[in-house]
């Protein structure tokens, strides 16, 4: 990314610390308030008491929605593809947050003690050890990633900003997200997420549109300009961008928040009364903020920016535009807060579901004797363990398309089975199982021969329909009732 | 011009949002200080109430905006103007909250 200095300098390493360690400061003071006043014990620490209102509900839910990555890549899909480009990868963005409704609903209901969907797929399936321990498995591989990818993000944005070594910025960011969400577990996380949401919204919004002002001739120029170097740019109707990547996109978000801890534990620590309110103000108000930061690509198109121009990588078009069109420094760093609000969020938000996953379906599955005190402690530390490994994947260079392509293929591959498990009580052991581990094995078979959008649609259809005629030849029936005794049984 | 009366918008929002998240902490310390003194939990999840209609919309819309974006420059303010909005409409949830629970 040759793009990241400010006319072709990069500011002083002193102004990225102190933004980082500044921004970290504030979330720190929140969590030793949080600390304080709301953490008594381990069921706090992972759940909130199930005390989250609908305030702190919906602006958690945005700020872990907004990854730093999808700070960059709405500007990113815009400047490749154009409009189709940012209406493939928005649309499907919030449509994912607001497919949680309905499943959320069903499982707060039937389930209304919970704390994980691995935990959910304990008791519907009898207590399988296997069933329940791929949904595991997928929900530890999947946080891993989410604090990989913002980690190397956050690394990427700051070293290039900033004359900042990206392996320091890497350590930097790591190290003042867990100390301050060593101190509350998910009462930090969405207090801090909520003020992430703002932090993300109001800057984005005012450096969006001092970029249009600093722009010769402003939204008129920029409109005109794209419109005569290719008018498709102006077009959601472009369906290159649908067959390129979008309906892949569509189902691997959906996936995404479908089999994601992060959200199921929010599921059941906001209040019954909010859940559905929380998850669909969420979705509603998470729109615009890609919509608004995909311009930024539209203003790259505008001024005929190349890709090798900023190094061959997209994502570095949003930093690019924002630094070199000759925005006053304060802008510039409003911008960057905005990442950094958006990696911190999300790098909370998993290391919080991290530690429900740990606390419930290892610790107390495993070891049902444990004290509520080593518990504690446990869980405390556990919120290490994700940013931990993931900072030193990140640091030594390594290549992580392997852990990408496996938390994918579990991801997708889990999906359609979790949805039926919840809504489907003919939904069975078997089936669940099977249906998983065939879909990984075929569907990511035939991904890798005929590509991504095939493959995807392989692994929906192989893994759905073996839940389906296993469900029918079985005969087998749920009874729902039992999730409620049985998951009261495990309260921490 | 408009850069200013974005920053003016700003602004609004964020004394909404900052009144918002200010009542919503006193709110959530006074839940605990009720959940100290009481077990029950009376209240429900709403699964009568249908939303399907709502993430239509909202789906709809949001493929409205970008298309909208296309259609004239004025458009590209919309936007910024709506993540403006959100932050309002956080800082509006902890006072419907607020509204409810008293």
């Amino acid at each position: 990314m040759s793009a990241s200095s400010i006319n072709g300098e990069l500011l002083p390493a002193s102004l990225g610390f102190g933004l980082m360690i500044g921004t970290g400061l504030l979330m720190l003071i929140i969590a030793l308030f949080v600390k304080k006043f709301l953490i008594r014990n381990t069921h706090d620490f992972i759940i909130s008491d199930r005390k989250v209102g609908l305030g702190f509900g919906v602006g958690s839910i945005i700020s872990v929605w907004t990854w730093a990555m999808a700070v960059l890549m709405s500007s990113a899909m815009t400047f490749q593809w154009g409009l189709s480009g940012l209406f493939w990868f928005v649309v499907p963005n919030g449509l994912a947050l607001l497919a949680m409704i309905p499943l959320a609903r069903i499982i707060r209901s039937q389930m209304p003690q919970g704390y994980t969907i691995s935990q959910f797929a304990y008791h519907r399936f009898n207590r399988n050890q296997v069933a329940a321990g791929v949904v595991t498995v997928t929900m530890i591989f999947g946080v891993i990633l989410e604090i990989l990818i913002n980690l190397k993000g956050t690394s990427v944005v700051m070293s290039t900003v900033f004359s900042i070594d990206w392996k320091v910025a890497t350590i930097a960011t790591v190290g003042i997200v867990l100390a301050y969400a060593f101190f509350g577990g998910l009462w930090t996380s969405v207090m801090t997420g909520t003020l992430n949401t703002w932090m993300i919204t109001v800057p984005a919004a005012i450096v969006v549109v001092a970029v249009f002002s600093h722009f010769q001739g402003g939204t008129e120029a920029i409109f005109n300009l794209v419109k005569s170097q290719d008018a498709s740019n102006l077009t959601v109707l472009d369906p290159a961008a649908a067959a390129g990547f979008g309906i892949t996109l569509a189902f691997g978000l959906l996936a995404a928040v479908l089999a994601d801890q992060t959200f199921w534990q929010k599921v059941w620590a906001i209040k019954k009364e909010h859940v559905t309110r929380s998850f669909l103000w969420a979705g509603i108000l998470f729109y615009p903020i890609p919509i608004a930061l995909g311009m930024l690509g539209l203003v790259g198109l505008a001024l005929g920016v190349t890709t090798s121009d900023i190094g061959g990588d997209i994502a570095a078009i949003g930093p690019y535009v924002v630094s070199q069109i000759g925005l006053p420094l304060v802008f510039v760093i409003a911008y960057v807060l905005v990442i950094l609000a958006a990696c911190f969020s999300t790098i909370d938000g998993a290391s919080s579901a991290l530690s429900s996953i740990v606390a419930v379906d290892i610790v107390k599955r495993f070891s049902n004797k444990t004290t509520e005190r080593t518990l504690f402690y446990i869980t405390k530390i556990s919120i290490f363990t994700g940013g931990i490994i993931s900072a030193i994947i990140v640091l030594t260079g390594a290549d992580f398309t392997s852990l990408v392509l496996t938390t994918y293929a579990l991801k997708t591959s889990i999906l359609l089975p979790l949805i039926l498990a919840i809504t489907w009580s003919r939904t069975t052991t078997f089936g669940f199982v099977s249906g998983v581990v065939l879909a990984i094995i075929f569907g990511m078979t035939i991904r890798e021969f005929y590509g991504e959008l095939i493959g995807t649609l392989s692994i929906l259809a192989i893994s759905g329909l073996t839940v389906v005629i296993s469900g029918f030849i079985q005969q087998g029936e749920f009874d729902k009732s039992l999730l409620v005794p049985d998951a009261e049984s495990q309260q921490i | 011009m408009i850069l200013s009366v974005f920053i003016v918008l700003g602004v609004l929002a964020t004394i909404i949002f900052v009144a918002g998240y200010t009542r919503g902490v006193r709110l959530t310390l006074l839940n605990r200080y009720i959940s100290e003194q009481t077990t029950t939990d009376n209240a429900a999840i709403e699964t009568e109430k249908p939303v399907g209609l709502a993430i239509l919309l909202a789906v709809i819309a949001s493929g409205v905006m970008i298309a909208l974006a296309g259609a004239h420059h004025l458009f590209l303010y919309l936007g910024p103007l709506l993540v403006i909005v959100t932050a309002i409409g956080n800082g509006y949830a902890f006072f419907y909250e607020s509204c409810k629970e008293t």
